[in-house]
């Protein structure tokens, strides 16, 4: 290996790193493929070098933007003069450099939690009121929550499966692995026939849950809610999105962790979420992203109270695409719940006439009721 | 070895298959360090022609395992050819074989059917794999492939374990329903394939339905790239522009206008929705930017009509 090679992989590794430290997914590993890529690629042209790299280090259309970004910063000066790679000063020049995570997920989610409320006050004081209600749930409640949403999901299954289950009864197969198998035993006369049942396909799940300004009081119920449902075992596949004027998946971060790392970490994921609500934009762009996941055996869960500050046109399509591609549609408004509620926020009307259950939910009592709906 | 890519990159030109640099670097690294390659992208821009160039580009057997909900080991590993082995039990009824040795007769090759990934471990010769729309599988599925990918290893409890002896060049492909686990992301190479640019597209159908004349070419990719732009419940892809071309040529036309555009809309546009405010709300502006005298020059002329076309909407 020549002096040159040598400062090569010397500077991919302080480039693996920096990617790192940035959220790709690159480890050492990663890194000796790099370095194998490189072999491949003719070094003398920075376009090949760059597509090389990404096409190992960079594993979505998000982590190719964020390389492409660092590539251009890191190559352009360090590899060029051959010096030793400051690393620590190059860490300081990229803006955004997210602190090391772990503890302070917490921390930052309960110091906003204050915060958080003095915003609402300003916002409207009888929702305040009317939240009350959910600025009561501790975490300690999650469990009732889990055990609530568990109770939801078999009802929701069992409600919605009658027909697969007529179904099976024709799709019947013999097994015949093992009636072949056994037959043996009597000189290959098949005298027991086994049957195989068709994997049953279960009740799927999309909960899309508003994080909006407006929603703010709700937020920290809406994701514990979140939690449980991404928690729950009695349902198919379960996807669970946050939106205000975006989209944000949220099924990883809430599966994967403890439930106040992963609701701390949701938090983080969802940035500038005080807004206003574009309702219509989110659901368009829920499905136009991850539509293909709907079927006539997924329900689809909103919560939200209905203020869209978009285009009613665009809210009133995705409801109808909505409606045409689930089972059913769920809508779920907090400020259903409060007393002489009517839906009259132009948004809940262009909504309604494609909901199949519409119910409140501000509190543990409205799921409990929604239980006796469905 | 860098000539490889650029190698790569004309020969797929030659089978028709237009690949930009970042897909000739993917497949030249797939190769090269024998990973296998993950393809994302919208539905319709070639994800899966990829993996059938490649196969006609190597020379190679191509073998597809198309993924979906509920797809077991039956259908993507092997299965047992059960009418065989019972005709075989009859057969050898009479025989003083021992049962032991009867048994193992008909748990032996002849009587395997082999599904798409033990033929890909059992090939004579490297094979291209295409593992179609792995987003559809369940999890469960997906991790036990983890570990295919991992070690070209198969067992099947009754012959043993298998290894392939020339593990295939695979390729996957995902429309993103559901996202990958991240574990199957670090295993494989990544290329995202987004909806071509104006040039790429334009080359694209060239090459692939030349019958339609230049002129048509350049306007229909003049009126699919401004298409896309519009809010669609689903946005045509290549595949479906292509159709659309090779439709107009059917229909003998040499170029765009209302009643055959009309007449046609049908296979670019399948969603209802879109049809209807394609026909009442888009259409005749769209025919008008297609048709300008200076029109369908290029990326700079898209730019600029888009920007007409958004201020009449």
């Amino acid at each position: 290996m020549g002096p040159y090679a040598r400062a090569l992989d010397a500077n991919l590794l302080t480039f693996g790193r920096l990617l790192r430290s940035q959220g790709l997914l690159v480890s050492a590993f990663e890194v000796g493929l790099g370095a194998r890529a490189l072999a491949v690629v003719d070094l003398s042209d920075p376009e090949a070098v760059h597509l090389g790299l990404r096409t190992v280090f960079a594993k979505s259309p998000l982590e190719q933007r964020r390389f492409d970004r660092l590539f251009e910063r890191f190559w352009s000066g360090d590899l060029a003069s051959g010096t030793e790679s400051p690393f620590d000063e190059l860490q300081a020049r990229i803006p955004n450099s997210p602190q090391p995570q772990g503890l302070s997920v917490l921390d930052w989610s309960q110091g906003r939690e204050s915060e958080e409320r003095v915003d609402t006050m300003g916002y409207s004081p009888a929702e305040v009121i009317a939240g009350q209600d959910f600025a009561g749930v501790e975490t300690g409640q999650v469990e009732t929550l889990k055990r609530l949403v568990a109770r939801l999901g078999r009802k929701l299954a069992t409600r919605l499966s009658r027909r697969h289950r007529l179904s099976q009864r024709r799709g019947q197969q013999l097994d015949f692995r093992r009636t072949l198998r056994h037959s043996l035993a009597h000189g290959g006369e098949p005298l027991e026939l086994f049957r195989r049942r068709r994997r049953r396909e279960k009740t799927r799940l999309a909960f899309l849950f508003d994080v909006s300004g407006s929603m703010m009081i709700y937020s920290q119920f809406l994701l514990q809610l979140a939690y449980a449902f991404v928690q729950q075992r009695a349902l198919g596949r379960t996807e669970v999105f946050g939106f205000a004027t975006d989209l944000y998946r949220l099924t990883d971060t809430l599966r994967l962790l403890g439930v106040e790392d992963a609701i701390g970490a949701a938090r983080m994921a969802m940035p500038g979420r005080s807004g206003g609500t574009k309702i219509g934009t989110s659901l368009a762009r829920f499905l136009e992203r991850y539509g293909a996941a709907l079927d006539p055996s997924t329900v689809t869960i909103i919560a939200s109270d209905g203020w869209d500050t978009g285009d009613l046109e665009v809210l009133e399509r995705a409801m109808r695409s909505l409606k045409r591609r689930s089972a059913q549609v769920i809508w779920l408004n907090p400020l259903a719940g409060s007393p002489g509620y009517r839906p009259s926020a132009a948004g809940m009307k262009t909504v309604l006439p494609f909901v199949d259950v519409f119910a409140p939910a501000h509190n543990l009592d409205s799921l409990r009721a929604l239980e006796g709906h469905l | 070895m860098h000539s490889d890519i650029d190698a790569i990159q004309a020969s797929l030109a030659e089978q028709s298959y237009i690949a930009d640099r970042p897909t000739a670097t993917a497949l030249g690294l797939a190769r090269a360090l024998e990973r296998p390659l993950l393809v994302e992208g919208p539905a319709g821009v070639g994800k899966t022609e990829i993996a059938k160039a490649m196969a006609q580009l190597l020379e190679t057997e191509l073998i597809r395992l198309q993924c979906y909900e509920g797809l077991d080991t039956a259908a993507a590993i092997y299965e047992w050819n059960y009418q065989r082995q019972l005709l075989h039990i009859r057969l050898t009824e009479e025989s003083s074989r021992s049962l032991e040795a009867r048994e193992t007769e008909i748990f032996s090759h002849d009587f395997l059917l082999e599904r798409p990934l033990l033929k890909a471990v059992l090939a004579k010769r490297s094979a291209v794999l295409l593992i179609d729309e792995i987003d559809r599988t369940d999890e469960a599925f997906e991790a036990f492939l983890l570990e295919l990918l991992s070690d070209w290893q198969l067992t099947i409890p009754e012959l043993g374990t298998l290894t392939a002896a020339h593990p295939p060049l695979t390729i996957l492909t995902s429309n993103r329903t559901r996202e990958l686990s991240d574990a199957l992301r670090r295993r494989c190479l990544y290329l995202w394939i987004d909806y071509p640019s104006f040039d790429k597209e334009l080359e694209i159908l060239r090459a692939r339905v030349p019958a339609a004349g230049e002129a048509l070419t350049r306007q229909v990719t003049a009126f699919v790239q401004l298409l896309r732009r519009l809010p669609l419940e689903k946005t045509p892809g290549v595949a479906e522009s292509l159709d659309w071309i090779s439709a107009l040529v059917v229909l003998d036309a040499d170029s765009l206008g209302e009643e055959v555009v009309t007449a046609s809309a049908g296979v670019i546009l399948k969603h209802v929705e879109d049809q209807g405010r394609f026909r009442s709300k888009w259409l005749t502006v769209l025919l008008e930017a297609v048709s300008g005298p200076e029109g369908w020059r290029e990326q700079v002329w898209l730019e600029r009509a888009w920007q007409q076309l958004a201020s009449k909407i």
